[in-house]
This record gives structure tokens, sequence and C-alpha cells, in this order.
């Protein structure tokens, strides 16, 4: 099992994952709270979801290490499940579904590179998760300068 | 080629669930908010029965007359997009109930408008007329919000008594 989930799978596992809770949550407070404003999918959001698939794949396999065909693959799926999970949650429809791939594997294959040079760099480090965890936290915060930019 | 199968595998699993989470509560869901909006309606201007009315306006994009009074949904442009606020008016064009229905404004800054209650609540009982910054409060470091909201709520008495609110000309004896 652990030998198929390497490279790109795990990558990928990680992310349908988190797109999984998220879809889920999201779905069950629309439907607890009809009320609820729910917040578009923004450039910020996909890098926030890209951020923390990529530090649960770390978690889960470990720092191995991955050739640029491994990104590409992972970018690759990243978009289908993107586009694929905003469609299933009735967030897009075909069109809007197509946008949020295209976003999606754009945002993710930048978190991926930079990702990958912070885990590179950490792998030095007495305790590998603090850089990578404070990586991902200012990540997320500069992908702030993309709130404004709604994808659907 | 197995990793590339297992990974298409775990998405469309992913995708299923979502989907089928999303035609179970559907349904649910649907039910909820048609009583919550109806639960909103009657709060907001006291009335019992909506009866949907024709509008041509600009801002307000969907009417509802209802015992005394009008509820009425407004869309202006906030700093982060449409704002869709429900405005509830009596028919003295005074202002009875104000709802967000749908905003994305800045957390701390123009979403203090909505969640602090204070800017909205100043709107009860006025008739139009509303300037964020000269008779009314602004958010601080969220004029844009403020004037949306202060746009909304006259283009909503407006509705209600006729008067044009880029002119201030009486158009209807309202």
């Amino acid at each position: 099992m652990r030998k198929i989930f390497t490279g790109f799978a795990s990558r990928a596992a990680s992310l349908a994952l988190v797109l999984l809770a998220s879809g889920a949550v999201l779905l069950a407070a629309k439907t607890a709270v009809p009320a609820l404003c729910v917040p578009r999918v923004t450039v910020c959001m996909l890098a926030a979801l890209s951020l923390a698939s990529l530090v649960l794949a770390r978690a889960f396999t470990g720092g191995e290490e991955r050739t640029l065909a491994d990104a590409a693959a992972a970018t690759a799926l990243a978009a289908l499940f993107f586009g694929g999970a905003a469609w299933a949650c009735g967030l897009a429809d075909a069109f809007s579904a197509v946008r949020a791939a295209v976003a999606g594997g754009a945002v993710y294959a930048a978190c991926l590179l930079a990702f990958t040079g912070a885990e590179r760099r950490a792998r030095g480090a007495a305790h590998p998760l603090a850089p990578l965890a404070s990586f991902a936290f200012l990540a997320f915060l500069a992908a702030q300068i993309f709130a404004g930019m709604a994808v659907i | 080629m197995r990793r590339a199968l297992v990974s298409l595998a775990c998405g469309a699993a992913a995708c299923c669930v979502l989907a089928a989470l999303n035609l179970f509560l559907g349904p649910a869901a649907h039910a909820r908010a048609e009583a919550e909006r109806l639960e909103t309606m009657r709060l907001m201007t006291h009335g019992e029965t909506f009866t949907p009315e024709e509008t041509s306006d600009d801002i307000v994009r969907a009417a509802w007359r209802t015992e005394g009074g009008w509820l009425l949904e407004t869309v202006t442009h906030g700093y982060a997009g449409d704002i869709t606020l429900w405005v509830g008016v009596s028919d003295a064009g005074a202002v009875t109930g104000l709802c967000a229905r749908e905003m994305h404004e800045t957390p701390g800054l123009g979403q203090r408008a909505f969640t602090e209650g204070v800017f909205l609540d100043q709107m009860i009982g006025r008739t139009g007329g509303v300037e964020a910054g000269v008779n009314a409060d602004a958010i601080t470091g969220a004029t844009v919000t403020s004037r949306a909201l202060a746009k909304a709520v006259n283009a909503a008495c407006g509705f209600v008594t006729g008067v044009d609110t880029e002119t201030a000309a009486t158009t209807w004896e309202g």
C-alpha cells in the first residue's frame, strides 16, 4: 500500500482527502446554516487547500525525493481534482469548473515548486516539520494579495 | 501507470462522495433555506404574505409586497464584489429591517458593517437621503462598503416613495 502511495500519488491522494474534507464541511455548513455567506473560491483559498495537502503528503510519506515528472503529474491531477470538487459541491457549472481547474492547477504548481524547495532545505534541520509549517503559513499570508481575485 | 490509476481513483472517489453528499443534503438544504428565507422576511417586515412585484430598477433587483410595506432585494458594488442586501421598507418609506444575503467584504474592515450591527442599526427608521460620513456614521477603513450600503438603503426607500435617489427629484407621488 505504502509502495503505491509514493511520488505524485501521495500528493494526489492528500489533495483528494483535503478537498473531500473541506467540501463536506462546506455542504454540511450550508445545510445547517442556510443564511451563511459562503466565501468565494479565490486564489487565496486555492493556495490554502494546496498547502494543506502538501503538508499532509509530507507527513504521510516523509521526505522522499521527487522528480520534475512527479511534479507535472501531481499538478495535472490537482487541476482535475479542483475542477471536479467544485462541480461536485455544486459551486460551479461546467464552465466555472474548467476555470477552477485551470486556476487550481496553476496555484498548486506554484505552491508545489516553492514547497519542494523548502522541503529540501528542511532536510538538514533539527525538526523537519518546523520550517515546513512556517513556510506554509508564510505562503498562505503571501497569497492574501490575491484575496480579491475570485475564480468562481 | 498503477500509481496514476490509483491517484485518479482517489480523486474520482472524493468527487463522487461530494456529489452524493450534495444530492443527499440538497433537498434538506433547500427546505431549510426556504424556511429561513420566509422567517427572515417576516422578521424584517412583520408581514405574513409576500407577493413578488416587477422591478426594473438597477439596484432593486427583486421586490415583494407585504402587509404595510415592502421587502426589497438590492445589489450594490462593495469593495470586494457585489453586496446583496434585503431592505424592509414600510409604506411610509421608512426602513424596518436590513439583512445581508451575500457579501464578500474584507474581514475586520468592510465586514464590520454587518457583524457589529451599529452601522445597520442607524439605518432603521430612515426614509432615504442617507450619506455615509455625512448624516450617518461610516465604518472606519471601509468607506466603499459604507457608501454601498447607504446607496442600497436610498434606492430601496426611493423605490417605495418614488424619490429619484440620483437627483433627489420626486418622480412619483409616493
